[in-house]
């Protein structure tokens, strides 16, 4: 019993980075932006769908078409920004809200019409592969894709604090009116920050494909998934939001093992409701 | 008089002339049109009702929940799972329904209202207890998990039993569209209107000028959700007596996949998700393949999804996965 709950917890983590990923992009977008992207499970999808048809079409390993799907996804989020979300920045909240629960609406149906409501997966070489460290094996595609999502957000990191553009972009995040008296660009910097959150689920999609066949449906679950996680890990908050995704990675997990499979999100849920009624702020962040 | 200035405002006498001619066309609709015509024109009602149910609470008192599926689910729950245990006519099981819904809505609205949360965050709250409710029911076998509950035929059609062709629905829906009107734009006119209205463009100032927020808050959104349950009522009930005849020789036999879906003509992938769970209802009466069964034995229902419809139960564990599952659990090494 012990082996499989460590069982668990394990391939919990290893999810649990791809949902990091993916939540990072969220949490970049409202951090920067505060523009509360209610499309963001529908951009995972449409990552999952490049993914997959690029696999498909031009037999690219989806690990490999990471970088193809993420340039893809950073230039429709530059397009969606700087086209559509824009003028809805500065509006109430609750028109920004429909702006984008509108466009994901569009999304899930577009997909639903171009790929039907099949499910589509890819069929690697690797499927099958598993390493074992003692009594413990390790999914192949599960350990490539949580060390792939390592990988970006690391990069994602070094993005925000060694570049000057990344560097700008926080400045922007931090006083808008500060970053246009020193004349940064920003709704160009803007615009590339969504970009760059596209890019992140859009990469975590592309992962996420090895692990789960794409569904246009998926997408309403991974944009609460992806709010539940940032929620949890503090609403803007980019180590919070990792950390959130190892949490409700291994909460599903183990929720699978003990209890039952279909169960698992009310405890994601109930998480939610706890932190939201308790700690709004998040529970890895400081601030109140 | 002053009731009717009320109601009308300042509306101009063309304007309320074109408005009783719509009415009567409304009225009229269902001796000139055909049956697909119609299933669309109750659909257009019916959002029509629960939009106005959701206006309530994010159009007049500024509260965005995109957890209103939540309350329409309970409504119909109720009702259908009190008509299908104990037979109790679905109209005095829409008063538990909406007794149960208005209590959902004041604790969710109680929690968002006292903890002070706000855009955002509070929307999240209503998104969380719906999906949260939507799981458990799925999970809830005394109305029959996730399969869904399926209402029995009873012998006797009638409007007491709620059961009866697209026709009764129709009227059944414009008269509640056309209440809720009338009762939504009473509310606005009355000082509490005011107080929402208040509480939505500033509830510091409201609060400051001695508006009691939390109040106007709740009431809000205790009307809007025991509305909404209405709604959920009509909708869990909404069916046509589907004699067996009509299923061997009807549309199921022209393979049409949507074929057996309260709207003709629907196809699976319109009535699939109709959207989420901010938008007040869809996808209530899907049904898969293996369900048609139940329905030739004359069985007709609603699902657990009434609380968040869309693809749950269609997500199984591909064999490959299961396979590699089985493997990694063997502890095997490839």
């Amino acid at each position: 019993m012990l082996t499989d709950i460590v069982q668990a917890t394990i391939m919990g983590l290893l999810t649990g980075m791809v949902y990091g990923l993916m939540a990072l992009g969220l949490s970049v977008i409202f951090g920067v932006m505060r523009v509360v992207n209610f499309a963001h499970g529908e951009m995972m999808v449409v990552g999952m769908y490049l993914a997959w048809l690029l696999f498909e079409r031009a037999g690219i390993d989806p690990l490999l078409a990471v970088p193809l799907v993420a340039a893809a996804l950073f230039a429709a989020g530059y397009g969606l920004q700087r086209g559509l979300i824009n003028p809805f920045i500065n509006v109430a909240e609750h028109m920004q809200f429909m702006l984008l629960l509108a466009l994901s609406i569009i999304i899930v149906n577009l997909c639903l019409l171009i790929a039907g409501p099949d499910t589509h997966g890819v069929q690697v070489d690797y499927m099958f592969d598993s390493y074992a460290l003692g009594p413990f094996t390790f999914d192949a595609v599960r350990v490539y894709a949580a060390l792939a999502a390592m990988a970006i957000a690391f990069l994602l990191y070094l993005f925000f604090t060694r570049t000057r553009i990344g560097k700008s972009i926080r400045a922007a995040a931090d006083n808008h009116t500060g970053a246009l008296v020193v004349g940064l660009d920003v709704p160009r910097l803007y615009a590339l920050t969504f970009g760059v959150g596209a890019a992140c689920v859009g990469a975590a999609g592309a992962l996420m494909i090895l692990v789960v066949q794409a569904q246009p449906f998926l997408a309403i679950d991974y944009t609460l998934l992806a709010f539940v996680i940032v929620i949890v890990g503090g609403l803007g908050s980019m180590p919070g939001a990792l950390a959130g995704g190892l949490l409700i990675g291994v909460s599903e997990s183990l929720a699978g093992l003990l209890i039952q499979p279909s169960l698992k999100s009310v405890f994601s849920f109930g998480l939610l409701i706890l932190v939201l009624l308790l700690r709004p702020q998040g529970l890895f962040t400081r601030r109140g | 008089m002053r009731l009717w200035h009320r109601l009308t405002g300042d509306m101009t006498t063309r304007g309320q002339v074109a408005l009783a001619m719509f009415a009567a066309l409304l009225l009229a609709a269902p001796a000139f049109i055909g049956s697909y015509p119609l299933s669309i024109l109750i659909l257009v009602v019916y959002f029509a009702y629960i939009g106005q149910a959701w206006n309530v609470m994010m159009g007049f008192a500024g509260q965005l929940s995109l957890g209103h599926a939540l309350y329409l689910g309970l409504g119909g729950y109720t009702a259908a799972a009190l008509a299908f245990h104990f037979g109790v006519s679905p109209w005095i099981g829409m008063i538990a329904g909406v007794l149960v819904a208005m209590l959902a809505g004041g604790i969710v609205g109680f929690l968002g209202f006292r903890f002070s949360l706000a855009g955002v965050y509070f929307a999240l709250l209503t998104i969380a207890f719906a999906e949260f409710t939507r799981i458990l029911f799925d999970h809830f076998k005394w109305v029959g998990g996730s399969a869904g509950l399926f209402l029995k035929v009873s012998g006797d059609p009638g409007l007491w039993h709620l059961r009866g062709g697209p026709v009764m629905f129709y009227y059944v829906i414009l008269a509640m569209a056309a209440l809720a009107l009338v009762a939504c734009r009473l509310m606005l006119t009355s000082r509490l209107g005011y107080h929402w209205l208040a509480i939505r463009e500033d509830p510091e100032a409201a609060q400051a000028s001695g508006v009691d927020v939390f109040r106007g808050k709740m009431i809000a959104v205790l009307i809007s959700s025991g509305m909404a349950a209405v709604g959920g009522v009509w909708a869990a009930l909404l069916q046509e007596p589907v004699p067996r005849d009509r299923l061997r020789h009807g549309p199921l036999d022209r393979g049409d996949p949507g074929a057996d879906h309260r709207w003709p003509g629907h196809s699976d992938r319109t009535v699939h998700r109709r959207g989420r769970a901010g938008q007040p209802g869809r996808r209530l009466h899907h049904r898969r393949r293996e369900d048609r069964r139940d329905l030739r034995c004359e069985d007709r229902g609603i699902e657990a999804d009434l609380l968040r419809p869309r693809a749950a139960r269609h997500r199984r564990l591909p064999p490959r996965r299961r396979l590699a599952l089985a493997r990694a659990q063997a502890g095997l090494r490839a």
